[in-house]
């Protein structure tokens, strides 16, 4: 008899699953702030994944020497300083991306999603593993910013663009999606972060659901499977 | 050394703090120039436009605004040996304020009159920023007041106060 085995998920069935963003509802802030365009998206993106991975590595390397109780404040001059070195960076070399991204930049210090995964999984974990949840997490943040960033605006502009940061906002594409009579203008303000933040989180949710309730019917016919070869052997041996 | 001891405690942070505040300062020293930089670049179109046979404009708000106290000049340009060209700011008819740049040749007289950004009333405030008051604006001198318009008054009241501002600084310039 074949053995009824739960499929396994792929990468992006995880990236959806184990979200921060969707999945754990953590740094939603300057998510829904600076998720309004393409840009954005990947410059906050990147930004969090450039911090998130260093500051997963050091705090894995200094966890070991810190004792419990004074913690928090080094992780936090840890995290604090990797943001301003980012800040630095980019103010001098992506002064565009500096100016759209503002405060939120500053703001990447109190991103839950950072001294989350610091107290959560750097701490007790070896560098190499700390670095890989510090990328996943990363990418799944920058994954769901990209994701509500393009439905704000395709929706309010009706316009996807991507430009170069490093070459004074040079446009690499620009593609008209939808005819300019079709736009929703609001997607494009604070209003249309918390629409399209909703409507995702729903989606996602409905996933989740249904994964469980695979899950679940998965582990009711192995049971039952399980159940039948029992009486099977036991009618055996009666035999 | 006992992990738990408040000396082992005290240094651990010490030292995090310490390494943090060294990597911060290398960082720093490597972009603060790129910095300074960008930011003249992203004014010096404006600043050409006064002094179109000028290509070196230096930064000398830190200094010369040292002791300015109304707030209202943001930043000043010096012009090689021509002049200086001063940002200012200040709040007329709409909340939003606006921003503008008067520069003054060495000898007083106005080189430049240019708007930044302003959302004053079209046709009424905005013409603080317009053509007949712009000319108007290059005849004057660094000791004069700036003109009224009727109807415009707020806002051409807010544009001579923060004028004034940048003449006194002009004055210890000099």
């Amino acid at each position: 008899m074949s053995e009824i085995k739960p499929k396994k998920r792929g990468f992006i069935s995880k990236m959806i699953t184990d979200n921060p963003v969707f999945g754990l509802y953590l740094g939603i802030c300057s998510t829904l702030a600076i998720s309004t365009s393409l840009d954005n998206a990947i410059g906050m993106g990147i930004s969090v994944i450039f911090v998130l991975v260093l500051s997963n590595v050091v705090i894995s390397l200094i966890a070991p020497i810190t004792p419990d109780d004074i913690h928090i404040p080094v992780y936090i001059v840890v995290i604090a300083s990797l943001v301003t070195i980012l800040e630095m960076f980019l103010h001098a070399f992506t002064p565009d991306l500096y100016s759209a991204l503002g405060a939120f930049i500053s703001l990447i210090v109190v991103n839950c999603i950072i001294l989350g995964r610091a107290e959560a999984y750097a701490c007790s974990h070896n560098i190499v593993d700390s670095a890989k949840d510090g990328l996943m997490m990363g990418l799944s943040y920058t994954f769901s910013l990209i994701a509500i960033s393009l439905v704000r605006q395709i929706l309010g502009t009706g316009v996807i663009t991507l430009s170069n940061p490093f070459a004074g906002n040079a446009v690499v594409f620009s593609v008209q999606v939808l005819p300019k009579t079709f736009l929703i203008p609001f997607m494009t303000a604070e209003t249309g972060s918390f629409f399209t933040f909703g409507v995702l989180a729903a989606a996602v949710s409905g996933y989740k659901n249904k994964l469980e309730e695979e899950e679940k019917a998965i582990e009711k016919a192995q049971k039952a499977a399980a159940a039948k070869a029992k009486a099977e052997a036991a009618r055996k041996e009666v035999a | 050394m006992d992990k738990n001891s408040s000396i082992y405690k005290t240094v651990l942070l010490g030292v995090v703090c310490a390494v943090a505040g060294v990597l911060l300062a290398v960082v720093n020293s490597i972009t603060a120039p790129v910095i300074a930089e960008n930011e003249i670049a992203a004014v010096k179109q404006n600043l050409i436009a006064i002094y179109p046979d000028v290509s070196d404009f230096k930064d000398i708000s830190e200094d010369a605004l040292k002791d300015e106290e109304t707030g209202l000049v943001d930043a000043v340009y010096q012009a090689g040996d021509k002049g200086y060209i001063f940002s200012c700011h200040n709040v007329g008819y709409t909340a939003d304020g606006f921003t503008f740049l008067i520069g003054y040749n060495n000898d007083g007289t106005v080189s430049g009159y240019t708007v930044l950004s302003q959302k004053e009333t079209a046709g009424k405030g905005s013409l603080a920023f317009e053509g007949d008051y712009v000319a108007e604006v290059m005849t004057l001198t660094a000791e004069d007041d700036m003109p009224l318009i009727s109807g415009a008054t707020i806002t051409t009241k807010a544009v001579g106060e923060a004028v004034k501002a940048a003449q006194a600084v002009f004055a210890t310039l000099q």
